[in-house]
């Protein structure tokens, strides 16, 4: 059993990295667009058409999101209580964080969708904003979920 | 703004102002026991023994639920109205509004220990 929940929990973290991948990418290109022509790696990244990754990014985010729920009362009773016994108080405040900041991401994901949709100028700056802010929770939910699995993860 | 546009922004909107008070208060919609594998309604207390009792499930229940309803209702208001409000500003301010009050309540856990 202690197998299948690890098994999950590296599927939801390889899938974590993906979407960390997609959302940065697009996020950098919304927030810091190419003003002309250029080689490099910062014009390329700078120059991605963001509307390609929208589809990815939500079906990267609901799949890692479905998993984090799935292992998510593992993590509840194997690890949590070791956090406290411990008193780990930072790590534990930094996951209280990650499923708050990924359930208001999750409630952002159907406007994403449809500004980057019918993505205009008229739209631009709430589509970078709403972008950033989900770009920032995946950036979040990944780092905390490393340093929570360095502190009790596979193994330990 | 399409309708489907300005509905989506009410949803996300409503969401973040239902789940930032439901998250403080513990207005849960289930609790889930996940030592007996037990869910219940509402908020109930662990069941003993060890087990911890998790809420959050039931916090993204009910803020789905009143967003779903509050969008609904707002389906029913005159395009003309709804109109004169800067829904794409708020799809973003109110989301970074919850989250700024809910780093203030979980704050305490930066500082114990």
């Amino acid at each position: 059993m202690q197998v299948g929940w690890s098994i999950l929990l590296i599927i939801h973290g390889i899938l974590a990295v993906f979407l960390l991948g997609a959302i940065t990418h697009q996020a950098v290109g919304a927030a810091w667009p190419v003003t002309k022509k250029g080689s490099g790696f910062f014009q390329s990244v700078r120059g991605v058409n963001g509307m390609s990754y929208t589809n990815a990014v939500i079906i990267l985010f609901v799949v890692t999101f479905a998993l984090g729920t799935i292992i998510y009362p593992t993590y509840r009773v194997s690890v949590r209580t070791v956090l406290q016994e411990y008193r780990f108080f930072k790590p534990e405040g930094m996951f209280e964080m990650k499923e708050h900041l990924l359930a208001l991401s999750l409630a952002l994901l159907p406007i994403y969708w449809l500004l980057w949709h019918k993505a205009s100028a008229a739209n631009r700056m709430a589509r970078t904003a709403v972008t950033s802010i989900i770009a920032v929770a995946v950036w979040w939910s990944f780092l905390t979920g490393h340093i929570i699995n360095n502190i009790r993860g596979f193994g330990s | 703004m399409t309708k489907a546009e300005r509905l989506a922004a009410i949803f996300a909107i409503a969401f973040a102002i239902i789940y930032a008070p439901t998250m403080d208060y513990n207005w849960t919609a289930a609790t889930y026991h996940p030592i007996q594998g037990i869910w219940q309604w509402g908020k109930a207390a662990p069941l003993g023994g060890g087990s911890p009792a998790m809420y959050w499930y039931g916090f993204v229940i009910t803020s789905a639920l009143g967003a779903a309803v509050v969008t609904g209702l707002a389906a029913l208001i005159p395009d003309s109205l709804l109109d004169r409000v800067p829904w794409r500003s708020l799809t973003w301010l109110v989301p970074l509004c919850a989250i700024i009050f809910i780093g203030y309540v979980l704050f305490p856990y930066a500082t114990k220990g």
